[in-house]
């Protein structure tokens, strides 16, 4: 209830309101005369009352003015009366101004009159000169031109100064160009020209342009219409002309559009439309002179000229009346002047000159349908035109504007008749100026209407192709590049699918995979190029999509469908060739080696299990293969020695004929060497040389195994040194029958000489030494002197040169020594003796004059032991039987004698060996013998025979391993395997984790202590006391190191010195026999209690 | 995909339960060194990554679920196109031993796909263990808790660990399984095409 009473208020107030606003009613149409009727009453008012106030005002100062007031009510009633006849004239349909109106005459009559009358009557009025032009101005109107000229001429000469002058000029002008007195027109025009400016110059130069014109003289006319269009700046808008007709003339419009006339005859070649712009004053201006410059333009048939104004008036206007006319004669002119630049923007104008037609709804439909069928035509004929015109050129801007202009035309005319036609010419014109994506899309909308297969073929192929060159050009953006591909994909699979045998399929198949492929979706593009290269093997094509189809499996990060792929691939005996194969091949390898590379490098923490893993899954394949071998590093990394010999091994067993089992092998050996393990850093070097002997690295590996095996003195080392030295570089092998010589064995040194190509120095004395050790002292004779006196004065030769010299000397020794007594022959046994003592003596001279210090002093000891010998010798000879006791006794004096005078010279010798190992402190067997008076022993040994240990199980070594596997250079962990060794006895392992310690660490001590250890024990003791001394001089403090110079001062008899350092080391050694001590040390503690011991320092006490 | 997600967050909430999640207030971390803001970064990164991972995996299976219902669809079109000529109507049970040789393909496809997700999943739980440990250490070092108290920690680490390892195991040979299929389906295409001269059923066409 509530509601009603709300609603029904508002809705009567609703209906009051919608009568309030209803739509007021059309006022009856008015008569046009009415208001002139009207306002000619009111003027008729204005005239009596003038009347009425010129009688009353007789006399008056103002009467003139009121005289004035009434000639102009005259005039303007005469105005109204005109009016009134032109209104009702019109309204019978008749438009002329040529009106007679007799009732005008008669008031324009009764205006002269008062004006007569005003100059007669007030001569002296101020405003007389105006009464006389407005009195001329009414004959003018009244066609009393006699009468004008001549007012006008009183006007003139009465009022010279009057601003009237210039209007009266232009009149009379005006009046003799009518009466085409073109000389006297100029001349009055001229006048005002003549004068400072005025209102009325450029009236009066746009009328002398006229006259111009009139003259036949365009360029003077052109030149006065732009001056007075240049001056239009300068003219007072206040100043206008005081003729109504000459008000409203708008000189500045009509000037420009009067220099239209003239315009084609002075600028035939000038472009009109910057001209003009620059001209007018606005754009209506412009238009209007555009309009009639066409006009100019086709009367002189300048149809090149008139495009371009055509086009300016259908650009502003193409909703004119003129319009389609404008249309039309555009057509005609660009056919006529072949104007076919702007196709495009011609055919754009026709339709919406067309459409801004047919927005007026009163158009009748048939001549709609004739309008658009005419516009159709002429704008179907003007792209076609420009298409036969732009063929020839083939510039592609040109062709473009073509293919616009087609365009055009199909955006408006899309259900002519010509539609296919024009889509066919579309898309030939965008292929030929090169716009192939625009091409493509063209050649689809020609598929689309198509009306046979050949042509529905044709076109789809087109498109395809216009596509694929549109996606040749990097520039294309993101979107019409997937909109190209998808064309190719949708119109080739069309094309498959109802022409499976064109000849085109193959490279529509090519380009469809490759378009999945651009589109990223790399898992459907390798099955398409496979696809692709399974059907059409032996084309070029066919190699290029295997190559393709892999290389999309190797975008999409799937390696292992490389590797299935691939295979078959390969395996198609119809597909490429064999260099094909071969890069295919080479792609899934490097595949495969890539998928493993990816599993080696994940930190997932159970690497090792996934390659073994894969190795095992793959195993026998280039994959497994490569799983394994990265396994192997991964161990190595992971520093599980065990397991990388172990995998290592493996490898070689599962593939023996692997490219990667050298490195296998040299990765195996590098690390055993890196942890010490030479026993196996050995023999994976040897089976690396086997495995490829003809490598580059193979002769630098062979040596790397020989030198291993010779200080392990094994016997496998014989054969690697004669085949080391087939290659050459006497030099290396010198060394290695130096190492195996230290080592030891002799034997294997002996079967190492047994081969002919062991020419050396070196070698040769090897041979005599071996003689000599056996005892064959003749063959060691002949053989050492081959190279005692080699030239060497360094090296391995200049040693075993002076070594050979005092092997001769002891041959010739053993010779004195075993020297016999003859029975019953004193003399010629002494003779004899004599005789080899002389020899010895001779032979050893050599030795003692030599520079070595070493066997010199070896020369000396052994040349004392002779004379000392020899003087035993005497004492002990036997008498002959029978002889007197007087002779007895002569001869036994003589004897002693002798053997005085001997062991004279062997004290003297030796007297002088002391103090050559004094002053030189040689530490050898013979300064031993010299110090402690005590005679060499008769054979003297110069390269130990030991019994090698290496190869032996070290437990305690698995550890440091371990750690140097990590760390090679771990420094520590390598004395402590040194240590180990020397304890075993594998002296030489010893000395080359010694001297790999050295070069990591040149100022340790303690590795030089060690050094001189294992060269004591080597038979080395000059080289033993340097290691000594120099780790005595690194670190003072190391009690071991002085301990162990001690001792080795003390055996070789330099007890002096012995003392000293065991006072430096404040004490005695508390222990002795450990694998770090002098194997002498024992001998220190003869030298009596120790005193108190007061370690320098933790390290190395004992 | 949702579904496949559960097990992770059951998973989730049950480790939460068992083991109590170190936490760090934004005031701690703010004291703590340079360093240890860095390594807490890195875990959660690590941990972030793995939840890519995770997701990257359950879009690849989603795609193959999807290829593999589309299979269906397309050999239906397939047959319906070739049905349309007796000659195409020969090649039907054919194409169809095609189709059938690419279903394996794909769901041996997808059974790794599972597994990845499975792995993926288990990487997620091992990267957040990891986290926990990170944080724990750093509680350590400020003393809030014990230092006994980190055994737990790496325990489960290394549990999880042991079981990621368990499951990328599978995966491995489930992929050597998938590239079996796939050698067949493609053998069977070539089958298909001597047999038939298709080329292009079932590759191109539809």
């Amino acid at each position: 209830m509530m509601g009603l009473r709300v609603l029904v208020p508002a809705a009567l107030a609703g209906l009051l309101l919608g009568c309030a606003s209803a739509p007021p009613l059309k006022p009856p149409p008015a008569d046009p005369t009415t208001q002139w009727v009207q306002a000619g009453r009111k003027v008729d008012f204005a005239i009596t009352q003038t009347k009425v106030m010129i009688q009353k005002a007789r006399g008056a100062s103002y009467l003139p003015d009121l005289h004035m007031r009434l000639a102009e009510l005259y005039t303007e009633r005469a105005r109204y009366a005109w009016l009134v006849m032109y209104e009702r004239r019109r309204a019978r349909g008749d438009d002329s101004r040529a009106v007679e109106a007799p009732e005008a005459r008669l008031l324009k009559n009764l205006a002269i009159g008062v004006y007569s009358r005003l100059l007669r009557e007030f001569p002296s009025y101020a405003r007389a000169d105006e009464a006389t032009f407005l009195m001329a101005h009414e004959y003018r109107e009244l066609g009393e031109f006699d009468n004008m000229r001549e007012t006008y001429e009183k006007l003139i000469d009465t009022f010279p100064k009057s601003r009237y002058r210039f209007d009266a000029y232009l009149s009379l002008g005006d009046h003799a160009f009518d009466a085409n007195d073109l000389g006297r027109a100029e001349r009055y025009y001229n006048l005002i020209l003549a004068a400072p400016q005025s209102h009325v110059h450029a009236l009066a130069r746009y009328k002398l342009g006229w006259v111009r014109v009139n003259r036949q003289d365009c360029k003077g006319a052109v030149r006065l219409f732009e001056q007075v269009l240049r001056d239009r700046s300068k003219q007072d808008k206040n100043e206008a002309a005081l003729v109504s007709t000459q008000k409203s003339l708008n000189v500045v419009r009509e000037a420009l559009v009067d220099l239209a006339y003239c315009y084609p005859d002075v600028f035939p070649d000038k472009p009109a439309v910057p001209y003009f712009r620059g001209l007018a004053a606005s754009s209506l201006d412009y238009l209007a002179a555009m309009r009639r410059l066409v006009n100019r333009f086709t009367l002189k048939e300048m149809s090149v000229q008139a495009v371009s104004v055509l086009r300016e008036v259908m650009n502003a206007s193409p909703g004119d009346d003129d319009a389609i006319e404008m249309a039309r004669r555009l057509h005609d002119s660009i056919v006529k002047g072949r104007v076919f630049d702007q196709p495009a923007e011609d055919v754009g104008r026709m339709v919406r000159v067309l459409d801004a037609r047919l927005v007026d709804y009163r158009l009748p439909a048939d001549k709609r349908d004739r309008l658009v069928s005419e516009i159709e035509v002429y704008a179907r004929d003007l792209a076609t035109r420009a298409h036969v015109a732009a063929k020839d050129s083939q510039d592609s801007q040109t062709l473009g504007g073509v293919a616009d202009a087609y365009r055009a035309y199909l955006a408006r005319f899309d259900t002519s008749a010509a539609r296919t036609e024009m889509q066919q010419n579309l898309a030939e014109t965008l292929l030929s100026s090169r716009r192939y994506y625009e091409a493509g899309r063209a050649y689809e909308d020609v598929a689309s209407s198509a009306g046979s297969l050949k042509d529905l073929t044709e076109a789809r192929l087109n498109a395809i192709s216009a596509f694929q060159k549109a996606l040749e050009n990097s520039s294309l953006g993101r979107l019409e590049r997937a909109m190209a591909w998808a064309g190719v994909r949708a119109l080739g699979r069309q094309v498959i699918r109802e022409t499976p045998g064109h000849e085109s399929v193959m490279g529509i198949k090519l380009s469809i995979a490759r378009s999945v492929y651009e589109s990223g979706e790399y898992d459907r593009a390798a099955q398409l190029f496979f696809a692709v290269a399974m059907q059409y093997p032996s084309t070029s094509e066919g190699a290029a999509a295997a190559h393709l189809a892999l290389d999309s499996l190797r975008q999409a990060d799937d390696l292992e469908g490389i590797a299935t792929l691939g295979k078959r691939l390969v395996a198609n005996p119809r597909l490429g060739n064999e260099g094909l194969k071969a890069e295919l091949r080479d792609i899934v390898s490097k595949a495969a080696q890539r998928q493993v590379a990816e599993v080696t490098v994940t930190d997932t923490g159970d690497r090792e299990e996934q390659l073994l893993s894969m190795a095992k899954r793959h195993k026998g394949s280039e994959l497994g293969e490569q799983a394994f071998y990265n396994t192997l590093l991964v161990a190595r990394a992971n520093g599980d020695i065990e397991r990388f010999y172990e995998l290592g091994d493996q490898f070689l067993v599962d593939y023996p004929q692997s490219p990667k089992r050298i490195d296998v092998l040299s990765a195996l050996a590098t690390v055993a060497s890196d942890i010490a393990d030479l026993d196996k850093a050995g023999k994976y070097m040897a089976a690396a040389v086997a495995a490829d002997p003809g490598a580059k690295e193979a002769g630098e590996r062979l040596y790397t195994a020989a030198s291993i095996h010779a200080v392990m003195g094994e016997a496998v080392a014989a054969k690697e040194i004669v085949k080391y030295a087939e290659h050459g570089n006497s030099g290396r092998v010198d060394e290695l029958l130096l190492l195996l010589a230290r080592s030891g064995n002799l034997s294997v040194l002996e079967e190492v000489l047994g081969s002919s190509s062991m020419t050396s120095t070196v070698a040769i004395f090897f041979r005599g030494y071996l003689s000599y050790q056996r005892g064959d002292h003749e063959e060691a004779g002949r053989t050492l002197a081959r190279v005692a006196f080699d030239p060497a004065t360094s090296g391995p030769a200049a040693e075993v040169a002076a070594r050979a010299r005092f092997l001769l000397g002891e041959i010739t020794y053993a010779q004195f020594r075993n020297f016999a007594a003859k029975p019953n022959d004193v003399v010629g046994t002494v003779d004899g003796k004599v005789g080899l003592l002389q020899t010895v003596d001779r032979a050893f001279a050599s030795v003692i004059g030599s520079r070595d210090a070493r066997w010199a002093m070896a020369g000396i000891s052994r040349v004392a032991d002779a004379y000392a010998k020899y003087a035993l010798f005497l004492r002990a000879l036997e008498l002959p039987p029978g002889l007197g006791a007087e002779e007895s006794k002569q001869l036994k004096s003589v004897i002693e004698s002798q053997a005085a005078d001997a062991d004279t010279r062997a004290a003297e010798a030796r007297a002088l060996c002391s103090k050559k190992a004094k002053t030189a402190m040689i530490v050898t067997e013979a300064a031993r013998s010299c110090l402690l008076g005590e005679p060499m022993p008769d054979v003297i040994t110069m390269y130990p025979q030991t019994k090698s240990r290496a190869g032996a199980d070290l437990p305690a070594a698995a550890p440091l391993r371990k750690v140097l596997l990590k760390n090679p250079k771990d420094v520590p962990s390598l004395l402590k395997l040194a240590e180990l060794h020397l304890a075993a006895g594998d002296l030489g392992v010893a000395l080359l984790l010694l001297e790999r310690a050295e070069t990591l660490a040149p100022k340790r001590a303690a590795i030089y202590n060690l050094r001189g250890v294992t060269l004591q024990r080597l038979a080395e003791p000059q080289e033993a006391a340097d290691a000594f001394e120099k780790a005595v001089s690194l670190d003072g403090s190391d009690r071991g190191a002085r301990f162990n110079l001690a001792a080795h001062y003390a055996f070789y008899g330099h007890v002096d010195k012995a003392k000293a350092e065991l006072s430096k080391a404040g004490g005695l050694p508390a222990t002795v026999g450990g694998p770090a001590d002098h194997p002498e040390l024992g001998l220190l503690l003869k030298f009596g209690p120790a005193p108190e011991a007061k370690p320098t320092s933790e390290k190395g006490g004992k | 995909m949702i579904p496949l997600r559960w097990p992770v967050v059951i998973m989730l909430l049950l480790g939460a339960c068992g083991t109590s999640a170190p936490s760090l207030s934004r005031a701690e971390r703010d004291r703590l060194p340079r360093d240890a803001r860095q390594e807490i970064f890195d875990a959660e990164n690590d941990l972030v990554i793995a939840r890519n991972r995770q997701d990257e995996a359950a879009d690849h299976l989603r795609v193959l679920r999807e290829a593999l219902k589309e299979l269906g669809k397309r050999q239906g079109r397939s047959e319906k196109r070739l049905s349309t000529t007796p000659a195409g109507s020969s090649r039907m049970s054919a194409l169809r031993k095609v189709t059938r040789a690419e279903q394996d393909y794909l769901e041996a496809r997808q059974e790794v796909a599972e597994s990845d997700v499975e792995v993926a999943e288990q990487e997620v739980i091992t990267a957040r263990a990891r986290l926990d440990l990170v944080k724990q250490r750093q509680l350590v070092r400020i003393g809030k808790v014990p230092l006994a108290s980190l055994k737990d920690f790496e325990k489960a680490i290394q549990a999880e660990e042991a079981q990621g390892k368990q499951k990328r195991a599978s995966s491995l040979d489930l992929r050597s399984r998938a590239q079996a299929r796939l050698d067949g389906w493609k053998a069977a295409q070539e089958g298909y095409a001597s047999q038939t001269g298709d080329f292009d059923s079932g590759v191109w066409i539809e």
